[in-house]
């Protein structure tokens, strides 16, 4: 349960990297922490527990992505195998100072761009709430998420160059 | 395109299928956009962390800034039936858990058979900041940082201010505070006493308005705002406060508490006649003959779901009824996450002349609001996965009165939406419900 707990945000952002939308890494996430739990005494102690719940989730996002399959467009299969293993070498040890070089980018940023940087999380439809309050056209406003995310990014990376050095 | 730019496209959902499958090739030949998009959606995680920790601060703000309304965030903690569907709610808490706000005022040092509603963490060992517990089953003891020691009964309200001061709005607890902790205070409605190193047992009758302290050991003071009045109690002497004021209590402690009056109106059930609806037929699997559920969701509208449920009241005498109650029993049917959920929820009430057929029933079939007369609404907090909800109106009354001797049937409609996909879904105990009574009809 604690070690569920502590790599929770890590296996989110792992499955993130494989599936299209918030929703279905919620409901990958919660299948597969019943199963960890289930099969929590076969796991070889607190170091195996990460890789373990990383092949878990793995398998658990690729089934979903078949089942989503029929009306949705999705990356192809072979592209889902090679992200994966991509996000299984992101280093997990990274993602605290990742978290907290984005709360320093972020707080740089003016408050309508934090809002709209933060709008894809609080509730479908608010980014185009925001353009109708905003009286812009929601295609300007989603254009400008992209540039202010980049920005953001990219703040982010040379926040964690600068403290690897 | 940029591929950086096809990358944010597609983590907030706006890429077309043409640039999903541009992606999808440029990702398949360029090792470092694979990259790229895996440190992408690390940072998407974050983002989406930090806009929820952002909306559950606001309304801790909200609630410390507005002491006199109930605190607004939440969680149900329950220990005593901690199951895997319990610890994954949890897991959803973990950030919450993690950054306590503000100092230390308390920690939990101990809890037996302990249900919490609470907006901070109940764990034994917790580190509390000021916030309030709510205790709905069991006995908990709650270490100030000053030292006192708090020990509550259920069912009990706690407010923790600072590690000198603590608030009882409901419920029993008894005080112990060493000599470290001496000037401790803790305050009731109208009330409050000052410890001057002690034991002692307070009780808050919410409803009577009444505070009764008893000094076991030591002493300690009571002061009285409202009249100004203020003593001195030493061990085995106790005093009642109350809304004019304090009243010296006998040394004969007897029986704590009274019973509630009997009845004498007409209880109705449902005898079966009930039914939930879903709006796309083809989720039926997603409704159990237990349940009576309620779901609003424009993330999924197809698992939107209502509930209708009949009454005879052909042993009813319009003329001689004066107030109705509908008692529905919220239980927990283990679909949907509560934390996807506003902080309330409404619910409203429609009645509806007649009583249809209910078996098989579809959502276009069923009634619908508009053709019903509203009858009541009530809420419920997140927080909320069991206990007794009723609708007591006007509304209700007229309309029972209306229809007496007539069969009557009530829908049930969740007003609320979810806020993100997978929200919660309402259940209230049918009559078929294996531990919790079915929808009951008080009528006096």
């Amino acid at each position: 349960m604690r070690l569920l707990m502590r790599h929770e945000p890590a296996l989110r952002a792992f499955a993130r990297s494989l599936l299209p939308d918030w929703q279905t890494v919620d409901e990958v996430i919660q299948e597969a922490s019943i199963e960890l739990w289930e099969k929590f005494d076969q796991i070889d102690g607190e170091d195996g527990f990460l890789p373990y719940a990383k092949v878990v989730v793995r398998f658990k996002c690729l089934s979903a992505v078949r089942d989503m399959r029929r009306d949705r467009h999705l990356f192809s299969e072979g592209v889902l195998e090679l992200l994966a293993d991509e996000a299984e070498q992101l280093d997990a040890a990274e993602n605290a100072p990742a978290l907290e070089a984005l709360r320093s980018c972020l707080d740089r940023f003016s408050d309508p761009h934090q809002e709209l940087l933060l709008a894809p999380y609080s509730g479908t439809g608010r980014v185009r709430t925001l353009a109708e309050s905003q009286g812009k056209s929601a295609n300007a406003l989603y254009k400008l998420l992209g540039r202010l995310r980049e920005k953001l990014s990219r703040c982010v990376e040379s926040t964690l160059e600068k403290e690897a050095c | 395109m940029e591929p950086e730019s096809l990358i944010h496209r597609y983590l907030i959902g706006e890429a077309s299928p043409e640039e999903v499958e541009e992606l999808d090739r440029q990702l398949a030949s360029d090792p470092g956009l694979r990259k790229r998009l895996v440190r992408e959606a690390r940072l998407d995680a974050g983002l989406r962390e930090i806009a929820l920790e952002r909306a559950s601060g606001r309304e801790e703000e909200t609630a410390a800034g507005c002491r006199s309304r109930r605190a607004k965030r939440s969680v149900l903690w329950t220990w005593g039936t901690w199951a895997a569907a319990a610890a994954l709610l949890a897991v959803g808490f973990v950030t919450w858990m993690q950054r306590p706000s503000g100092a230390v005022v308390a920690t939990i040092a101990s809890s037996e058979g302990a249900s919490w509603e609470s907006s901070v963490p109940t764990v034994p060992g917790s580190a509390l900041p000021a916030g309030y517990l709510k205790l709905r089953s069991g006995i908990a003891t709650v270490e100030f940082r000053s030292g006192a020691r708090v020990r509550i009964e259920s069912p009990a309200h706690l407010v923790l201010e600072t590690p000198m001061r603590g608030r009882l709005l409901e419920g029993a607890a008894i005080v112990d505070v060493p000599d470290r902790a001496i000037g401790f205070v803790l305050e009731t409605p109208g009330s409050h006493a000052v410890d001057h190193g002690t034991r002692f047992a307070v009780s808050v009758d919410e409803e009577a308005r009444t505070s009764a302290f008893e000094v076991l050991s030591g002493e300690i003071s009571v002061h009285h705002p409202g009249s100004g009045e203020s003593v001195r109690l030493s061990e085995r002497e106790s005093i009642l406060a109350q809304g004019e004021g304090l009243l010296r209590g006998g040394q004969e402690p007897g029986e704590k508490g009274r019973l509630p009056g009997i009845s004498t109106g007409l209880r109705l059930a449902t005898s079966g006649r009930e039914a939930t609806v879903i709006r796309n037929g083809e989720h039926e699997d997603r409704i159990h003959p237990d349940f009576l559920m309620a779901k609003r969701s424009s993330f999924l509208p197809g698992y939107d779901r209502r509930s209708v449920f009949a009454f005879d009241l052909a042993d009813v005498d319009g003329g001689e009824v004066e107030g109705v109650r509908l008692r529905l029993n919220l239980v927990p049917c283990g679909l949907g996450f509560a934390a996807r959920l506003p902080e309330e929820s409404k619910f409203s009430l429609y009645g509806i002349v007649g009583r249809g057929e209910f078996r098989n029933l579809r959502w276009e079939e069923a009634p619908q609001p508009e053709e019903g007369t509203p009858v009541g609404t009530f809420t419920i907090p997140r927080s909320r996965r069991t206990g007794n909800f009723s609708v007591e109106s006007d509304a209700l009354t007229r309309f029972v009165r209306a229809h007496a001797g007539e069969p009557v049937t009530f829908l049930l409609v969740r007003d609320t939406d979810e806020a993100m996909g997978n929200g919660l879904v309402h259940a209230f105990a049918s009559s078929r419900h294996p531990e919790a009574s079915g929808p009951i009809l008080e009528i006096n």
